[in-house]
């Protein structure tokens, strides 16, 4: 399968500053993946997303978004193919209603009014938001309004979806919500999910996990084979999970756990075990 | 400073067909020199509740006491300059209130604004700078062009230039990697030990539960509880009403207590549920 988005020998560099945000990038996305983009601040997340949107040309290097070379004259057309959901829900509304809103990037292109309105109410129903379609956006909660966010993203129906640190406001339900949403839209519509996160539970959700560090992708790795070595998470901006944070510490402290544990439930039965035997 | 509010309701456009209440006869007290935290879903009104401490919100009826100023419904903005540089906000994402040319002119326009006259306010912001551990170095570039997590950093030595009592932090690590929240953190946790005044609007329990003396929980526009985080991350059935999780150490010792371990009061930090968990495994490690 063709991938859907190329990068070959990408660098970029900021004006005035006196080292490459991102050096020589080499990357491949495949059609329908789950793609988390990890790394320590500064280490060119966000950079790789705004030259894949074409936000910040390239130094050197090409760029292919499904089958079709970034360049100037092609930068409008790609753009249609990627919708970006934000950070902070609340600088990213227009409308004074939920519908409004969701129907706002319809308008700029020009959509047909009938054929319109269907479309809002489709993307509304995929995000559980039709309840809501008369309400102010900002009397909404936090997940809500990520939520609406998103259908005014999928009402576009772009072929990739980037995921911008989008679930770091978030209490952990409403985080929880939007990526079961995420999950369902990337599996029945075939979107292709390019995430930028610090999130554990949002980097598990991937099929490839690629690690930036200092503008070069440092590896390229499943999830499984991140977290295969808890001690290198940490270099890569991410956090040991509390399970392997406990083992460590109650090892350090001389207890004697005998298997390398990726479970609590595991690691809860043999610390009872070792309790029993006192 | 402690911060006082009696029955204290707010009204988002109070005259118009979209009128909401975002503060609901809200009563609580926040003594000097405590480190508080308030907890609640997103929308429950906890932005809604820290605006109110440097009077960016009023009371739509009901007192608002901060150390000797007392803000009612009928405040008038023109006496407000010395509250806001002794009540410091740090709000959500606050990089994206840099302006200045300089890293240096923007840590030190606060202390300008406050009377301080131009070669001490600079002074101030290099120790700022320092107090954030950023380096040096950075001082005379644009905050444009550091990383996101640096930006952050600036910003907060912005507000902490002005040297206030009273520091208010809404989701100050969101989006910053791990080592930089912990960094973050601690530099929370050093200036409540200087004596200020915290307050920390967090989603993030193990954070609540490890650094908050007291903890506000919001629900909907009301306070539905302030207490001990000990005593709320022990009452699941509480958490559960309010959609609130506990924090990971006291969901892994609950799942302990059904393999049988026993807890006078589970843990709610790693420190606790370590040290616990080693007095119950025996004399082995001392």
């Amino acid at each position: 399968m063709n991938p859907i988005i190329s990068l070959k020998d990408v660098t970029f560099t900021y004006d005035n500053a006196n080292k490459s945000a991102l050096n020589k990038i080499n990357l491949t996305v495949k059609p329908q993946q789950w793609v988390a983009i990890v790394g320590l601040n500064g280490s060119g997340k966000s950079t790789l997303a705004k030259l894949i949107n074409g936000i910040l040309p390239a130094d050197s290097g090409t760029i292919t978004v499904a089958g079709e070379k970034l360049t100037e004259q092609s930068l409008w057309n790609i753009r249609r193919k990627i919708g970006i959901i934000f950070q902070n829900p609340d600088h990213q509304f227009v409308g004074a209603t939920v519908e409004d809103d969701v129907a706002f990037g319809l308008e700029n292109q020009n959509m047909p009014r009938k054929q319109m309105v269907q479309r809002v109410a489709w993307a509304l129903d995929q995000v559980q938001m039709s309840a809501f379609k008369n309400k102010a956006p900002q009397t909404l909660s936090g997940g809500q309004k990520q939520r609406v966010a998103i259908a005014g993203v999928i009402a576009l129906q772009p072929q990739i979806i980037i995921m911008d640190e989008s679930t770091s406001m978030l209490d952990p339900n409403g985080r929880r919500d939007i990526l079961k949403i995420i999950r369902k839209l990337q599996q029945q519509l075939g979107i292709t999910i390019l995430s930028i996160t610090h999130d554990l539970s949002e980097i598990v959700e991937a099929d490839q996990v690629v690690i930036l560090k200092r503008g070069i992708i440092e590896k390229t790795a499943t999830v499984a084979e991140i977290f295969a070595d808890p001690t290198r998470l940490t270099a890569w901006g991410l956090r040991p999970p509390f399970t392997q944070r406990l083992q460590l510490s109650l090892l350090q402290a001389g207890v004697l756990l005998t298997k390398k544990y990726q479970t609590k439930q595991g690691l809860a039965d043999e610390l009872w075990q070792l309790r029993s035997k006192m | 400073m402690a911060i006082t509010f009696k029955d204290v309701t707010h009204v988002y456009q109070a005259d118009g067909p979209l009128a909401f209440e975002g503060l609901s006869h809200v009563s609580f007290e926040i003594p000097t020199g405590s480190f508080s935290a308030i907890i609640g879903q997103t929308g429950s009104g906890k932005s809604t509740l820290v605006q109110h401490m440097n009077a960016l919100l009023k009371p739509t009826s009901g007192t608002i006491q901060i150390g000797k100023r007392l803000i009612t419904p009928e405040t008038k903005n023109k006496h407000l300059k010395p509250l806001r540089q002794e009540v410091g906000m740090v709000f959500q994402f606050p990089e994206q209130q840099l302006f200045a040319e300089t890293v240096l002119e923007d840590i030190s326009f606060g202390p300008q604004n406050f009377g301080v006259d131009a070669a001490t306010a600079k002074k101030i912001a290099l120790q700022m700078l320092e107090l954030v551990k950023l380096p040096a170095s950075v001082a005379d570039k644009s905050p444009f062009d550091l990383s996101g997590g640096q930006m952050r950093r600036v910003a907060i030595a912005g507000v902490l230039a002005s040297k206030p009592q009273v520091l208010i932090l809404d989701e100050p690590t969101a989006g910053l990697d791990p080592q930089g929240h912990e960094e973050l953190m601690e530099l929370f946790a050093q200036l409540h030990q200087q004596g200020k005044t915290i307050i920390l609007i967090s989603h993030q329990m193990e954070d609540v539960a490890q650094y908050a003396q007291q903890v506000l929980v919001m629900d909907q526009a009301h306070l539905v509880r302030t207490a001990s985080p000990q005593s709320i991350f022990n009452d699941i059935e509480f958490l559960n009403q309010h959609h609130l999780m506990q924090p990971e150490s006291t969901q892994f010792a609950q799942e302990l207590v059904q393999k049988g371990f026993e807890f006078a009061q589970l843990p709610i930090t790693e420190t606790q549920i370590i040290r616990e968990l080693l007095k119950q495994l025996g004399g082995l490690h001392g």
